[in-house]
């Protein structure tokens, strides 16, 4: 169901939804010249149903009521609508740019806006004044003098990637902690508004670089559905072998480093070696170890190589040996 | 002993230019200097520093496969004051900047930094004319001794980018190399050119005036 509504109905609209069970999709942002509209999609994870609810404002005006107070959920997307469309929503909880600096002024996402000069600030300190001082509101309202806050990442060992999070702490008990995101924000959509369909696959190698290979075929589905193209049948059997390998890649990464944050380090080396396995059939099948850009609308880039299936059969029950092997070296170690 | 060398200053600095024979420096660190750089050259100590998907393989680099161990560059450290190489892996974008600038400066000198990727080199598949959220390579944060252009590069690159790096250090031409050092901030983005040829020319061109 796909339903325009009013700013004032929409709380109304909501509450509707929410008695039914529906959860909150995606908030989405549109620039539909002149109009800014905000898209909420809805599912109701009983029978799939879903629920599209547009709210159109005025550009000068751009404002509208948060859905946050009903879906908690709804913060962050509108957070990223804030700074995407610059629409301000009334009643938010915490109206403060989620994946841009602090002291942006720009848009990117209005189709008026076409790039902005880069101007690092000379200060390097991380924590802009603006979070220090919504960290001490909280740390009043909590009352207790013994807390404290305490900055994690964006460069930490155990956040792998570049995540932030404003831990709120009492000893080593955690009481709270807010997200900073947008230490990877690298304006893809902006990008892709001025390529061509096919032109924009290799930034989808670079959206999860650890299964590349995955989202270039969501995204050739994506193109697929729209334009009616049918892949072979040898393509689809290509396409999942891949995509399962490339999962299968991922999950050696997950559990490589996801011990080495609990402190083991030999099976990180086990498990990038059974990678190297993987990534050395994807560098023979497409060409690239990891921005692979494989999967193309109607089918794959190209077909396999001769000895493909045996390497792969071969890969399998290696690994297949090496599981109980990984079970061995964490779940019956003395020291782990 | 190598008189061509520069030698250092008392306040430790390199003098901006050494004329070893008006100027007889009363001590000379050379013989230390050169030991020094021959055992940081092989204990390089890199920063666990990943932003992207060049990330990855910096990660590949160091594990069994290729073992950057075995040049002595394995020991990836969590705290930029325990390390001294910084590999810039990934796409550094306006936020992410100023917190890079300051890991540098956090790291104790001399300090080396390496360019992985053609983001870090110069905003490689987001470089465009829409864009205005990364920034345009890392050389206009921090200075750089050794790009390595790929996308991602393979982890044989960096391996190569390492030991091209140690010869430097040896050689003692790595231009980041003065203890205290600050990082200067290029105002005009660089084209993709070896910096120390491009230091080498200019010094060349000043001694030429
Ligand atoms: S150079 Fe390519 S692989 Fe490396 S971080 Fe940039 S987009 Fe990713």
């Amino acid at each position: 169901m796909d339903a325009v509504v009013s700013p004032q109905t929409l709380h109304a609209a909501a509450k509707v939804l929410k008695a039914e069970h529906f959860a909150l999709d995606a908030g989405i942002g549109v620039d539909r010249q002149p109009e800014l509209e905000v898209l909420y999609l809805f599912k109701q994870f009983s029978d799939g149903a879903r629920v599209r609810l547009r709210i159109r404002t005025d550009r000068e005006l751009a404002t509208l009521p948060t859905l946050a107070t009903t879906y908690a959920g709804a913060e962050w997307y509108e957070r990223e609508i804030i700074d995407m469309f610059g629409i301000t929503f009334t009643d938010h909880p915490h109206p403060r740019p989620l994946l841009l600096p602090h002291y942006t002024s720009f848009h990117p996402l209005r189709k008026d806006f076409h790039g902005a000069p880069i101007v690092i600030p000379d200060d390097t300190i991380g924590i802009p004044e603006i979070d220090i001082q919504e960290a001490l509101k909280q740390g009043h309202v909590a009352g207790s003098r013994s807390d404290f806050f305490l900055n994690m990442g964006p460069q930490h060992p155990s956040t792998h990637g570049v995540l932030r999070i404003l831990l709120h702490v009492e000893g080593e008990t955690v009481l709270g902690g807010r997200c900073h995101l947008g230490y990877s924000h690298r304006g893809t959509e902006k990008l892709a508004e001025k390529k061509q369909y096919v032109q924009f696959l290799p930034y989808t190698d670079r959206m999860d670089y650890l299964s590349p290979l995955n989202y270039n075929w969501g995204y050739a589905k994506i193109l697929e559905r729209a334009t009616g193209i049918e892949p072979t049948p040898r393509a689809e059997v290509i396409r999942v072998i891949m995509a399962e390998l490339a999962r299968v890649a991922s999950h050696l990464v997950w559990l490589g480093t996801y011990l080495l944050d609990l402190g083991a380090i030999t099976p990180f080396l086990y498990t990038f070696e059974d990678r190297e396995q993987i990534l050395t059939i994807f560098e023979r099948a497409t060409g690239q170890r990891m921005t692979t850009s494989y999967i193309v609308a109607g089918g794959v880039r190209n077909d396999l190589y001769g000895t493909f299936v045996t390497e792969v059969s071969d890969l399998l029950k290696k690994l297949y040996k090496r599981l109980p092997e990984y079970e061995d070296l964490v779940m019956g170690n003395e020291i782990f | 002993m190598d008189e061509q060398l520069p030698i250092l200053n008392p306040d430790g600095q390199y003098p901006d230019s050494v004329n070893s024979e008006t100027v007889p420096p009363i001590v000379r660190f050379l013989p230390l200097q050169k030991a020094l750089d021959l055992a940081r050259a092989n204990s390089l100590w890199p920063l666990t520093f990943g932003i992207a998907c060049c990330a990855i393989e910096m990660m590949a680099a160091s594990a069994s496969r290729y073992d950057t161990d075995r040049f002595g560059a394995g020991v990836f450290r969590n705290s930029p004051r325990q390390a001294d190489l910084m590999i810039v892996a990934g796409t550094v974008n306006l936020k992410m900047a100023p917190i890079i600038k300051r890991l540098y400066d956090q790291m104790p000198s001399p300090k080396w930094v390496i360019a992985l990727g053609s983001c870090a080199i110069c905003g490689g598949p987001f470089e465009q004319e829409d864009n205005y959220a990364v920034v345009q390579g890392v050389e206009k944060i921090v200075p750089v001794d050794i790009f390595v252009p790929g996308c991602p590069p393979r982890p044989e690159a960096l391996i190569h980018a390492i030991l091209e790096l140690q010869e430097r250090i040896k050689a003692g031409t790595t231009h980041a190399l003065e203890p205290g050092a600050v990082a200067p901030v290029t105002e005009q983005p660089v084209e993709f050119v070896d910096l120390i040829e491009r230091l080498k020319k200019q010094a060349q061109r000043k001694s030429a005036q």
